[in-house]
């Protein structure tokens, strides 16, 4: 039998003298505990145990207490076993409640035979849990995929390409694509929700819901009551883009302050006919604009603080534009900060360099990117979610090297 | 024509100013004289140049433009002397409610504005606005290049007068303040001193016509009077804008 440590709910009068000599004979590690320092000592300070043993007089919602306090420390699901050496009728109340329970003769064969059987039964029941809370995940991770575009809106002459790698099955990390103003715009977001797992998902699904649903109900805005700088009108999509970020910074700073959660992202707006890029970037590593002619990488800089910090946070736009052939990169911190099992990180430089190389498509680049993380993490765990989006403009049409081979032949 | 295109925007504070007439007899005049001339209404509430022109009900307007349905050319239509086009502001297809109800980006109308100027290679683009100050009017003279003020003779100081001025310092553009409907039996040069007291620009009169409420809105006054002392003013005015 695996060594086992029983915690002994340990009341006057003692426990029975044969009990614990059988416990003893069987090597049974062996704890003793009062019932009201188990229900106050700091969690940090109760011990981790496999069996937690009371009497059954002691009323069975006490040791359940204690039992539910055990499980928050964070150490085995103890199983519990109650004895009793008369009274016997107040074992009915705990057993009802699931506890097990132990009654003379306290023989060392039969106390180790019963202390087996329940440890068997507690690995079932944790293992059961686990793959419960396992196929919860997997429900989880289905529906936060059900928060990721299922298609990506391609405008004639464009490609978008997306990567998406969770470090666990739920991320905070998502990308988004829609279309804007009556098809005329397209709007690409890629955001990065703090931390990783469930909290950071579960705010994913918030921030990306505000986000979509503001740009594309922002309606009609009222430009003499807003005060805006009439030498300065919005180009089309930034009223819906700036309605977008302001309202979800403000959603989220008067609602969700205490949770501490917050997302950095890029959101920009692109007029598919004519290459302009407007963009906010909310605190988020600096997407990277390439050009085919130079080869030049540029930055698309921070106009913003990270989304759901602080309630009057302002917002800066960025211009860019996109020639025929250019590549726009956007990603979140994963792909430079993806860690070697000896804990180096890929690192920017490393990541540009790879952007500089010529790359057939964008598919061809993304792939090349993705390969490096994988490598680079080695078989070490894959510490923060991975997501990459390239949009390429396409050479233009009748002049690119496909169309004048076709106009040859 | 310095080759560049003009916009040219003619707005006033209160309603029944006749604004529209001005812009009408604006595009006729400089189309005339050669120019290549677009009208947009951007009156969506109460549009009026469609009808001074005669323009059936039916077709694209600049509201189709603005839900998405066509682009800004396709809604402008020939009026007048060749080399004259209209965006009217609404037509059947496409009601006030829907417009109002949907909402529209505002970026859209410099963006049509300069679109229509570009496809059409026009020297000047004449916007019609709404009276007192809303989306389109305040986008219409962000988009100024020459911002037409209109007035009437005998109301020149009303509230809304200070908030017009408010608006027209804040823009980076040339002005014009047109004095409309001078009676008769006053003094041009007393109702244009009194206007500009009140608006601190100079001002042009243009008298009281009579003969335009004959017209009943079947024909443009400076094409069916072109003797007459208001088409006189009216190729003041054009000259002005030109300037």
């Amino acid at each position: 039998m695996p060594a086992v440590t029983v915690l002994m709910l340990d009341e006057l009068p003692r426990p029975p003298h044969s009990l614990l000599a059988s416990l003893e004979s069987e090597g049974v590690g062996v704890v003793g505990w009062g019932l009201a320092d188990l229900l106050s000592a700091p969690l940090a300070e109760l011990p981790k145990v496999e069996v937690l043993m009371a009497p059954a007089r002691v009323p069975p919602v006490s040791v359940a207490a204690v039992a539910h306090r055990l499980r928050l420390t964070g150490g085995p699901v103890p199983i519990v076993l109650v004895y009793a050496e008369d009274g016997f009728e107040a074992l009915e109340e705990h057993v009802r409640r699931g506890h097990d329970f132990l009654v003379p003769p306290f023989l060392p064969a039969l106390v180790r035979s019963r202390l087996q059987d329940c440890s068997e039964r507690a690995r079932a029941h944790a293992h059961a849990e686990r793959m419960s809370y396992e196929r919860e995940l997997e429900i989880g991770r289905e529906i936060q995929a059900g928060f990721l575009p299922e298609q990506l809106p391609t405008p004639e002459g464009w490609s978008i390409e997306v990567s998406f790698r969770p470090a666990r099955q739920v991320a905070g990390d998502f990308y988004d694509v829609f279309e804007l103003v009556h098809r005329r715009r397209l709007a690409l977001v890629v955001a990065d929700v703090c931390d990783k797992g469930v909290g950071s998902a579960l705010f994913m699904a918030l921030i990306r819901t505000l986000l979509r649903h503001t740009a594309e109900y922002s309606g009609l805005q009222h430009l003499v009551a807003g005060g805006q700088d009439l030498g300065a009108l919005y180009p089309v999509g930034v009223t819906p883009m700036m309605n977008a970020v302001l309202g979800t910074n403000h959603y989220l700073t008067r609602n969700h302050l205490r949770q501490g959660y917050f997302a950095t992202l890029f959101f920009c707006v692109l007029d598919p006919a004519t290459g302009s890029l407007v963009y906010i970037n909310g605190g988020h590593n600096a997407p990277r604009l390439i050009a085919q002619e130079s080869g030049e990488l540029s930055a698309l800089e921070v106009t913003g603080p990270a989304v759901g910090l602080l309630p009057d946070s302002t917002f800066g736009l960025g211009y860019a534009h996109m020639e025929p052939g250019d590549t726009l990169f956007v990603y979140t911190d994963g792909v430079p900060e993806a860690r070697c099992p000896d804990g180096r990180f890929l690192g920017e430089e490393r990541m540009l360099a790879l952007l500089t190389e010529p790359a057939a498509d964008g598919k061809e680049l993304l792939d090349r990117v993705g390969r490096a993380v994988l490598e680079h993490t080695g078989g070490g765990e894959q510490h923060d979610d991975v997501t990459m989006m390239v949009v390429q403009r396409g050479a233009l049409a009748g002049t690119g090297p496909a169309e004048q081979a076709v106009a040859a032949a | 024509m310095s080759g560049q295109a003009r916009i040219v925007v003619v707005h006033s504070f209160r309603g029944g100013t006749g604004k529209s007439t001005v812009v009408a007899n604006l595009a006729q005049l400089l189309a005339q004289a050669g120019a290549k001339v677009a009208m947009v209404d951007t009156d969506l509430h109460s549009p009026t140049l469609q009808a001074l022109f005669g323009l059936p009900a039916d077709g694209l307007s600049l509201g189709d433009y603005l839900l998405g349905r066509c682009e800004i050319e396709a809604a402008a239509r020939p009026v007048g002397p060749p080399g004259l086009t209209l965006v009217p502001a609404r037509t059947a297809s496409c009601p006030l409610a829907q417009i109002l109800a949907t909402g529209y980006d505002v970026g859209l109308l410099p963006e049509g504005f300069h679109r229509l100027i570009e496809r059409q290679s026009l020297d000047v683009l004449l916007l019609d606005t709404h009276t007192g100050l809303n989306n389109e009017t305040v986008t219409a003279m962000a988009c100024a290049d020459v911002l037409v003020t209109v007035v009437r003779a005998d109301l020149v100081d009303l509230p809304g007068t200070e908030e017009a001025k408010a608006m027209a310092h804040r823009l980076d553009c040339a002005r014009a303040l047109v004095v409309n409907m001078v009676a008769t039996e006053e003094d041009p040069q007393q109702a244009c001193e009194r206007a500009e007291r009140a608006h601190g620009i100079a001002a042009l009169p243009l008298p009281y016509a009579l003969e335009m409420s004959q017209l009943a809105g079947t024909r443009i006054f400076s094409e069916a009077r072109p003797k007459h002392s208001l088409a006189t003013g009216f190729r003041r005015l054009a000259n002005t804008v030109l300037d």
